[in-house]
């Protein structure tokens, strides 16, 4: 039987290698990195990656137009991040080109913050312009360049009236932006907190700031955080991949995530994957504006996945009591969590 | 020697060795992983890289060495950075002879290739003519200007705007490819 796996066993000097499984190899590649393999793990390692070679050659089975289809698409990636790498370079300080692979020009980041209020105050000033929505409602603006913002419910954007250099908005609940491109590729900032902001060249994203901390997540493209204000102290994000805080940016912690799970508001709809009742709640009462409350705090912890409408909130809390299998009951602004009588 | 030209800069040589390696490494990196995006995303890091390093770069035994040596600590980082889902992973090791991901992904590049054609048939028709002749000839930019009789940098302008409006239009086509991938999961 041991025959119909080869690549998951090796056979060396008479001695049969146990298959390869994942902790192993991931034991492998550590060690691999530090360069404290054995030559007979080193060798274990070559020969899992060797024995791929026996799947078969993935364009091989493409059509010619399919085939020229991978080969321009990449192509046309490679070049873009190309371009914009050396973009990056005259835009950046000296001594800072290590910002390769700005990618694609359209990028969409999900951006959920949460900082307590206050943590800087709008300006109000004259020649300040300043945006915001209801509980519930979404709206979409165009900026002075052209970028546009989906604003999700109870959210707050301004901006000067007048941009000098940079662009720069800040952001106080969750919007989802489509950044246009200037010629002269001035920057565009997206701040949430004195200690906080993004900067995007030409992209499209998704910011939130809510009350129990910051989420930001990446579905396409490549955006820079800033931590705080010092230069250095930067973080990239890459496609699929959240970055979370709760009060201080650099307690940061950094995670693979499905893509799109978190601008799907944007499309009239929530989706929740392993989703707490405790984190849908929270969702309600930032962009809703309704309080969850339970005698059995226990049903917070039940987990959904699914997907629900937010075009019509009723709609959207009845998925939502189907999914985990309790009753919701709304009076006014005030929900109520009970377990589903029979 | 393309090498030595696309280290002092000449994108023409850029393009040709991008040409003449990118399949083999596509094909090397997906056999390993069974990941369109993933390994699309590695290739592309792996010229990017390339261009970027261009000029300090030192190849001591091949450029094609270096590239699958490139490919090979790419798709380690991939694994060791749990950018791969641990229970993925373990089916990539014990499922060797699984085609579902190949059948799947091979269909997402030829709807692509309709969805390009379709767009490259929009293109106003200088921008078409150049793009047709650099893509599907293989002609260089060069050969290009000699044989519509217009300026180099012209036909770098015209490539550069088709490219353009084509990222434009496949950029939609990719989110639609995900908001369908998502639907899949979430019947």
């Amino acid at each position: 039987m041991a025959v119909t796996a080869p690549e998951c066993y090796y056979i060396k000097s008479g001695e049969v290698y146990r298959r390869m499984d994942k902790d192993r190899l991931l034991y492998l590649l550590e060690n691999d990195k530090s360069g404290q393999n054995s030559p007979a793990e080193a060798e274990e390692l070559e020969a899992w990656y060797r024995s791929a070679e026996s799947r078969p050659a993935f364009t091989d089975g493409l059509s010619a137009d399919g085939l020229s289809a991978l080969e321009d698409k990449l192509f046309a990636r490679i070049q873009t991040a190309n371009a914009e790498s050396e973009e990056w370079v005259d835009v950046l300080p000296a001594g800072k080109s290590g910002w390769y692979g700005w990618g694609k020009i359209a990028a969409a980041v999900l951006f959920l913050i949460v900082a307590g209020l206050g943590l800087y105050m709008f300006q109000r000033q004259n020649g300040r312009i300043t945006e915001r929505t209801g509980f519930g409602e979404t709206r979409v603006l165009t900026l002075p360049d052209g970028s546009e913002v989906t604003l999700n419910g109870n959210s707050v954007l301004s901006y000067d009236a007048e941009w000098s250099e940079l662009r720069e908005v800040r952001l106080e609940g969750e919007g989802y932006f489509k950044v246009v491109h200037t010629k002269d590729h001035r920057k565009f900032r997206v701040r949430t907190g004195a200690d906080f902001s993004l900067d995007v060249l030409g992209t499209q994203f998704n910011v939130s700031k809510r009350e129990s901390g910051t989420r930001i997540v990446l579905d396409e493209g490549k955006v820079r955080c800033n931590l705080g204000d010092s230069e250095s102290d930067t973080l990239v994000l890459r496609p699929g991949e959240m970055v979370q805080f709760r009060k201080k940016p650099s307690d940061y912690q950094r995670e693979r995530v499905e893509k799109g799970l978190y601008s799907a508001w944007k499309d009239h709809k929530l989706i929740f994957k392993n989703t707490s009742l405790r984190e849908v709640a929270g969702i309600l009462r930032d962009t809703y504006g309704l309080e969850t409350d339970s005698s059995r705090p226990e049903l917070l912890d039940r987990q959904i996945s699914g997907s629900v409408p937010t075009d019509n909130v009723d709609l959207l809390l009845q998925g939502v009591a189907e999914a985990s299998a309790v009753t919701i009951t709304r009076d006014g602004d005030q929900l109520v969590i009970a377990p589903k009588s029979e | 020697m393309l090498l030595a030209r696309m280290q002092t800069g000449d994108s023409e040589a850029f393009a040709a060795l991008y040409r003449k390696y990118w399949r083999r490494l596509f094909d090397a990196a997906y056999r390993r992983i069974l990941l369109r995006e993933e390994s699309e995303e590695i290739i592309q890091e792996i010229f990017v890289d390339l261009w970027a390093k261009r000029e300090t770069l030192l190849i001591s035994v091949s450029l094609e060495a270096y590239l699958f040596g490139a490919l090979r600590y790419s798709i380690y980082n991939l694994i060791r950075f749990r950018k791969i889902r641990e229970a993925y992973l373990e089916h990539l090791l014990q499922v060797p002879g699984d085609q579902n991901n190949y059948i799947e992904d091979r269909l997402h590049y030829e709807e692509l290739a309709r969805a390009l054609e379709s767009s490259v048939q929009n293109l106003p028709e200088k921008l078409r003519k150049v793009y047709l002749l650099s893509r599907k000839e293989h002609l260089t930019y060069k050969e290009i200007a000699e044989q519509e009789q217009i300026p180099v940098d012209t036909v770098e302008k015209q490539m550069g705007r088709a490219l353009k409006i084509l990222r434009e239009n496949l950029k939609e086509f990719a989110w639609a490819w995900i908001v369908l991938e998502m639907w899949g999961l979430y019947p």
